[in-house]
């Protein structure tokens, strides 16, 4: 009895090894199928490969649930109207470096252009500036111009020569309102509106003198 | 009456009148130079507006050839 449970031991240790190595077999024959089908897309018809705890491949046999639009054929502008992100449009250009340097030369330009803005304006402040300097040497030119006639003697017109008389229309309103009226007019000179005045005075007598 | 009558001025209004006239002067040169600086700013602008033009040209020209070799293919 005893030497049959001894035999039966050796028996089982022997074969032990022997399982191993089959279990092994087997292992490295399904490797490189399993490889297979990580690297290539999961078909409906292949085993689906999942990774256990310890990282070893466990094929199951059951078949990947059929996607619901497979056998409809679709065409390839069909598929650019669809998504046309999945199916990107590329036109080839002859010299990109080219073009890439007239854009860049285009930005130089603009940027220019932006640059002499900035000059026009401040060379705009600057002549505002000295307009406003000529206008103020004008008006003292023209206090000066005044002062100096002044000074000089004092003459009639009527006395150096015949002044055409302009004949006074009568007045048709009341004086009341011509008052008022007066008051507006006066209100609405403007700037403009005086020098011009002041130069049909200054003309009037300059063809007294002729 | 004669418009041709000599005209005599006091003395002391003649020599207010030569400084008055004195500082005419003055201000008409700085008003001549003033003129000059508008002058000249002028030109700059219109120079400057001239180099704006030639900018905005260029960059049209230079857009037209992209946009002719962008889509001759079309």
């Amino acid at each position: 009895m005893n030497k049959q449970k001894t035999n039966t031991k050796t028996e089982a240790v022997k074969a032990k090894p022997k399982l191993d190595a089959v279990v092994k077999a087997a292992a490295i024959v399904q490797k490189p199928v399993i490889q297979k089908t990580i690297a290539s897309k999961p078909a409906a018809s292949k085993p689906v490969v999942t990774l256990s705890a310890k990282s070893l491949p466990v094929i199951s046999t059951t078949p990947a649930p059929k996607p619901a639009v497979a056998d409809k054929r679709v065409s390839k502008k069909e598929l650019i109207k669809v998504n046309p992100e999945s199916e990107p449009y590329f036109v080839y250009l002859k010299n990109p470096l080219e073009y890439r340097r007239q854009l860049l030369e285009c930005s130089r330009k603009a940027l220019f252009c932006l640059k002499i803005h900035q000059e026009v304006i401040l060379i705009r402040q600057k002549k505002l500036e000295e307009m406003h300097n000529l206008k103020s040497s004008v008006r003292e030119l023209l206090f000066l111009n005044k002062k100096f006639n002044e000074k000089l003697p004092k003459y009639h017109l009527e006395a150096l020569g015949s002044i055409p008389t302009r004949d006074k229309v009568a007045p048709t309103h009341s004086k009341s309102n011509n008052s008022k009226k007066h008051v507006e007019i006066k209100a609405e000179k403007t700037e403009m509106e005086r020098l011009e005045e002041s130069l049909a005075n200054i003309e009037r007598k300059l063809k007294t003198l002729q | 009456m004669d418009k041709n009558l000599p005209v005599f001025v006091k003395i002391n209004d003649y020599k207010e009148i030569l400084d008055i006239v004195d500082v005419m002067k003055h201000k008409l040169k700085e008003t001549t130079q003033t003129l000059e600086k508008i002058k000249q700013l002028k030109s700059e602008e219109d120079k400057e507006l001239r180099e704006w033009e030639k900018n905005v040209t260029e960059i049209s020209r230079r857009l037209a050839f992209i946009d002719s070799a962008f889509f001759e293919n079309e």
